[in-house]
């Protein structure tokens, strides 16, 4: 290997010869040209998701509102009935006393 | 001409079918505003240059020849000396990307300064003065070299 004497030029011209690309590249680039369908509706898919995720949002919130408003409706039932089991508990007591005192 | 040019610059198979792939399918998406052939063979170079210095500044990629990545021998084998072939392309890959564009500009694509000045947009007076400094230091380099293998 002595570099001294040589023709940079040839060289270079040489060393950096044109290299053939890889097999089927240019059947790469055309099926990149060509997009499939999935590549095509991805777009058009994306879009209807977040249109069906925003649809969603306001449902769930009126579902959910629902759902708490019956649960506080039946808390609102059990406590009526607690509160008239107690009043009629009440009752039949005062009932009692009352006939003891008339008799 | 566009693969040859990224294979050359980056020494990276992949990267440059990628980026080859890449222009191509721009030129697919401009081919209607390119007048003539040409033109088109200017743009490709022009584009293939930008990106490959891009790329290089992007990554900062040093030569890397992996075993698998070597290229099939092309039908224009050189009977030039292999070993000094190998060393300029090593060394070429060690240059700044855009003098690195200039010379393979000008030895693969065999271009003269004025249109590697306009593939690249920068003066042609930068492209000679680059030229010349980058072949200063391949010849140093290689000279250098060449002088620790006999001492």
């Amino acid at each position: 290997m002595k570099y001294d004497d040589f023709d940079l030029d040839a060289e270079l011209r040489s060393a950096l010869r044109r290299v053939d690309p890889p097999p089927n590249f240019a059947a790469r680039v055309l099926a990149r040209t060509h997009p499939s369908w999935w590549e095509r509706s991805r777009g058009l898919l994306a879009i209807a998701a977040g249109i069906i995720l925003l649809m969603s949002i306001p449902i769930g919130l009126a579902e959910y509102q629902i759902r708490q408003r019956q649960a506080e409706a039946q808390n609102a039932k059990s406590g009526l009935v607690q509160a008239l089991r107690i009043t009629s508990a009440k009752l039949r007591h005062t009932q009692k006393l009352l006939r003891k005192t008339s008799l | 001409m566009v693969f040859g040019l990224a294979w050359n610059f980056l020494r990276d198979w992949s990267t440059a079918e990628e980026l080859a792939q890449d222009v191509f399918l721009h030129l697919h998406q401009k081919i209607e505003e390119l007048e003539s052939p040409e033109h088109v063979k200017f743009w490709l170079r022009r584009v293939t240059s930008h990106r490959c210095i891009d790329e290089s500044r992007r990554r900062k990629l040093r030569p890397r020849i992996g075993i698998y990545e070597v290229p099939e021998p092309s039908s224009r084998q050189s009977t030039r000396d292999p070993m000094l072939a190998a060393n300029l392309q090593r060394l070429i890959g060690t240059l700044p990307p855009r003098s690195r564009a200039i010379v393979l500009l000008r030895y693969q694509e065999d271009l003269e300064p004025s249109e590697i000045a306009a593939a690249l947009g920068v003066p042609v007076s930068t492209v000679k003065s680059q030229l010349h400094r980058s072949l200063a230091v391949l010849r140093g380099k290689l000279q250098r070299k060449s002088q620790e293998v006999h001492s």
